[in-house]
């Protein structure tokens, strides 16, 4: 049948002018109906569509289903959770079409939390949400239970999940899956991963080992010195470079010491007078020697200064001084913190301040970090944010959120570094600071952080209103979408509550 | 009485609509609601001091807002019934105001004048004239096509692909002029072969033939029997009184709607709704035809249920079909299905038979399973016979999340052995693919 059929096509194609149909192809039962379609048909033409039309319709009537031999097939384990609810399911459907992951990720964390699982009908659109934010992989994989795994054999774009041992990925994997695997076994034994990464370190390419040398940042303590000052000889800037910047959060390592030296010999304390037991306040000079190693501007410190504040000297001792653990100031001035502190506190060393606060950020030193933002309270020290809880974290922040200048940045590390829904309290500082600038936070600003906004902020909204009529009426609008969006935070509660 | 919120979203005219109705499902939009058995009734917040009263008949589905919104249904209606698909308890009024049930009579009064025969009168005479004037047209259109025919199949379809849509259109609308609507789609149909795409001349042919066997069978329709010359004036393109057809004893039976497919036609919406009546196991095609701005006369959502009445366009493969009248039902649960394959095949041999020039139509197949071999999706039915799931299935995730690697019993549209899944029951519920 599929001969005459084809027949037909290839006749059709070259036309009845240079072709005609090959009447020994036709299947036994119209050979007959042929022959009598070229008696009653003058033109080779009227014969060619009788013919064609007979062979269609006989390959129509003539259709059987396939009978294919080995099918490889396969089914979805039965699932060990229960489904979410039907009101659950009404919100995610919202969710979906309101398009926002952050509702999305407030969602799964709820089917999480309660160990549902969504149904079958909506695995599809969820995978596909986490393929596009990597973000909700984790949750999606938790909630998706049996029959998302299964799905995920089909598509590997839904391959959230490894599949294959540690040792597998760590042999064959992507750069991806090995920095993941590296990643891991550090946080759990940074002895091991050390060994791991220099088990194979000779046979990889310089951009694997710099990408790979990077993960050592976990877990990153004394024991790994020796190995890597070793990589500071290595042709590969990039490694090298890769080493250097993990030796400089090391204090006992040669590059820190290079610096501390320096540092030590720019850094003195004039006492101040005193007569009849009354005197002025010591005071601290900050110059650099008259010769300083020339190995420190190989290991990253600049020699001319960027900024108007600064000298070139005087930079070089800002940049050292971001560079050297705070700790190192109270074995030399044998001074604690606060005191040390508090001989910033003048006009000429005030502008080093900030240059602590790198340096406490660098080496993990939360007490200094405290100590700082205590003593300068002008300032923003956004890097004080990964290391503060998530109270502390938003009492310093409400602090710099009436600046015009700080709230931006305030704004953009807690969008970085929170990890719960804000205080009403800070939401409406925050909003506060939003809604008079609805050019810069429109409401894609407000989509993207739902899951911070916490619902008790709406009664709130109206007092954030700004004065100005053009701002004043986006906000309206925007106070509209919030309201939707937190109404539909509201259902995802209930409907997992309920 | 309910609908699903995917069934409610599915009435709406538009995406605007859509979302906008989301937003007032929302209980702090609502000064009142109220609903009985027949009758969903709410007062909105609107931006004038008197709220907007809308109000939904359930049984015969229909929409009312005192709103000046030209949509329809727009989005208060929408709304509501959302609200009320999700939180009926909050709907504590059960006495319709007087607004509620002054609109429910005139329905009333409307659906009896619908049902009331009118009596036309004709100027036969004038009719006759207009009749034979217009055959003529049609014949002189098929001459000039069966010619084009030819010298295609002369010179050879080798060049089609360069002819352009000028050509084709130009065509189409010669066949519009001789009154042959029915033959302009066949044409338009021709031109729009994908011949970017490999195989694209057996599907040329094809269309060829099609448009071939209808012009024949135009030519000789005296000798034909009169259902066929039914068929065969249907695809040319002449119409049959709606009227008329309505005044018929129809079918009567529990309808689910399958599934909808909609089509833009020259600005004009076309929505063909697939209905499977699960009594008589007979398959049934609405169509609605719906200008920008009109409201839709049907409100049918895929997965409704429906008690109604339906006539059958005279055909010797009946399909196409007006309802008659409907009030929405409850699911109840199916009786006859095709059992596999081989029992749809015969239908299509025994369909084909009496009619070679036929569209897809929809098959409720029983326990059908998606399997994927040689990167291609199939459909493998209980006694492991397989057919291919069309090549551009959108939804074949989620069909795939459904089954599980389970056999469903599907409602799947298409023709030989080419099919698309519209809708299968998991856990006895009909979900819409």
């Amino acid at each position: 049948m599929i001969e005459s059929w084809n027949n037909i096509v290839h006749t059709a194609m070259m036309g009845t002018g240079k072709r005609q149909i090959n009447e020994t192809s036709l299947p036994e039962g119209l050979k007959q109906s042929a022959q009598a379609l070229k008696e009653n048909f003058d033109n080779q033409e009227e014969q060619f569509l009788g013919l064609a039309s007979l062979v269609f319709n006989y390959r129509q009537c003539g259709v059987i289903p396939f009978a294919i031999q080995e099918v490889k097939e396969t089914k979805a384990e039965a699932e060990e959770q229960a489904y979410a609810n039907e009101l659950a399911h009404q919100v995610l459907h919202d969710i979906i079409q309101e398009d926002s992951d952050g509702l999305l990720s407030v969602w799964l964390k709820w089917c999480s939390h309660y160990k549902k699982i969504v149904l079958p009908e909506a695995i599809p659109v969820i995978m596909e949400s986490a393929v596009k934010n990597k973000a909700l992989q984790q949750l999606v994989l938790q909630c998706t239970g049996k029959r998302g795994a299964w799905l995920a054999t089909f598509n590997d774009r839904w391959r959230f999940g490894d599949t294959q041992t540690e040792e597998e990925m760590w042999q064959t994997g992507t750069l991806e899956q090995r920095r993941k695997v590296l990643q891991r076994i550090r946080k759990e034994d940074s002895g091991k991963g050390l060994a791991l990464l220099q088990s194979v370190w000779s046979q990889e390419n310089a951009a694997t080992k710099s990408e790979l040398l990077k993960q050592l940042v976990t877990g990153l303590n004394q024991e790994d010195v020796p190995w890597l000052e070793t990589l500071l000889s290595e042709k590969s800037e990039k490694v090298k470079e890769a080493a250097s910047d993990l030796l400089r959060r090391m204090p006992h390592s040669s590059i820190v010491q290079q610096y501390s030296k320096v540092l030590r010999a720019s850094v003195k304390v004039k006492e101040g007078k005193k007569i009849l037991g009354i005197g002025s306040k010591d005071s601290l000079i900050l110059e650099l020697p008259p010769s300083v190693d020339e190995a420190i501007f190989k290991a990253g410190v600049e020699k001319l200064s960027n900024q108007k504040k600064f000298s070139d000297q005087e930079y070089i001792i800002y940049q050292l001084m971001e560079k050297v653990p705070p700790r190192y100031w109270q074995d030399w001035l044998q001074l604690d913190a606060d005191n040390i502190l508090a001989l910033f506190k003048n006009d000429r060393n005030r502008k080093y301040l900030p240059a602590l606060g790198s340096a406490a950020s660098l080496f993990a030193d939360p007490d200094w970090l405290s100590a700082i933002i205590k003593a300068d309270e002008n300032n923003f020290y956004p890097d004080v944010f990964s290391l503060l809880t998530q109270k502390e974290r938003e009492k310093y922040a409400l602090t710099f959120l009436t600046s015009d200048e700080t709230a931006p940045k305030v704004i953009a590390e807690l969008i970085t570094h929170s990890t719960a829904e804000w205080s009403v309290a800070l939401t409406k500082a925050i909003f506060q600071f939003t809604a008079k600038r609805p050019y810069q936070y429109h409401q894609s600003f407000y989509h993207q952080n739902i899951h911070f906004i916490p619902y008790g902020i709406n009664p709130e909204l109206e007092s954030c209103t700004p004065q100005d009529e053009y701002s004043k009426f986006t906000w309206g609008k925007t106070v509209e979408y919030i309201q939707r969006l937190l109404g539909l935070k509201l259902r995802t509660a209930r409907g997992f509550e309920s | 009485m309910s609908f699903t919120e995917d069934q409610i979203l599915t009435l709406a005219p538009d995406e605007a609509s859509k979302k906008s109705g989301r937003d007032l499902a929302n209980l702090s939009k609502w000064v009142s609601m109220g609903a009985d058995d027949k009758v969903v009734w709410g007062e909105c917040k609107g931006s004038g001091s008197k709220p907007y009263q809308t109000q939904i008949d359930y049984n015969q589905i229909g929409f009312k807002c005192s709103c000046p919104s030209r949509k329809f249904p727009c989005k208060h209606g929408i709304g509501l019934a959302l609200l009320f698909a999700r939180q009926q308890d909050v709907f504590t009024s059960k006495k319709a105001p007087a607004w509620v049930v002054e609109w429910i009579q005139k329905r009333a009064v409307q659906e009896e004048k619908k049902s009331e025969k009118k009596e036309v009168i004709v100027d036969e005479a004038a009719q006759a004239k207009r009749q034979q004037a217009r055959e003529q047209k049609v014949n002189a259109g098929v001459e000039e096509l069966q010619l084009l025919i030819k010298d295609i199949v002369r010179n050879g379809i080798i060049h089609m692909p360069e002819k352009g849509y000028l050509f084709w259109e130009g065509m189409a609308k010669r066949m519009v002029d001789a009154q042959a609507p029915g033959l302009a789609a066949m044409v338009k149909t021709l031109g729009q072969t994908p011949f970017y795409k490999e195989g694209w001349q057996s599907t040329f042919v094809e269309e060829l033939l099609n448009i071939h066997l209808i012009i024949s069978g135009y030519k000789n329709i005296s000798s034909l029997p009169e259902l066929l010359q039914k068929d065969i004036r249907t695809w040319i393109g002449f119409t049959q009184s709606q009227d008329a057809l309505k005044e018929q004893n129809g079918l009567q039976d529990t309808w689910l709607v399958l599934g909808k497919q909609i089509t833009e036609e020259d600005n004009i919406t076309v929505e063909r709704n697939w209905l499977y009546g699960i009594k008589s196991n007979q398959y049934a095609l609405v169509l609605q035809f719906l200008v920008r701005g009109q409201g839709a006369q049907l409100m049918l959502s895929p997965g409704m249920y429906l008690e109604a009445e339906l006539v059958f366009f005279p055909s010797l493969t009946p399909m196409r079909a007006l309802i008659k009248q409907q009030i929405n039902t409850g699911a109840i649960a199916l009786r006859q299905v095709y059992e596999d394959w081989n029992a749809v095949a015969e239908m299509e041999t025994t369909l084909c038979a009496q009619m070679p020039v036929r569209s897809e139509r929809p098959y409720v197949v029983h326990q059908l399973t998606p399997v994927l071999h040689q990167q291609k999706w199939w459909l493998k039915d209980a006694f492991n016979r397989f057919m291919q799931i069309k090549d551009d299935y959108k939804s074949i995730w989620k069909l795939l999340s459904l089954s599980g690697g389970e056999p469903l019993t599907m409602a799947v549209i298409g023709k030989e052995n080419n099919y698309e899944p519209i809708g299968a029951w998991h856990h006895n519920q009909y979900k819409v693919l």
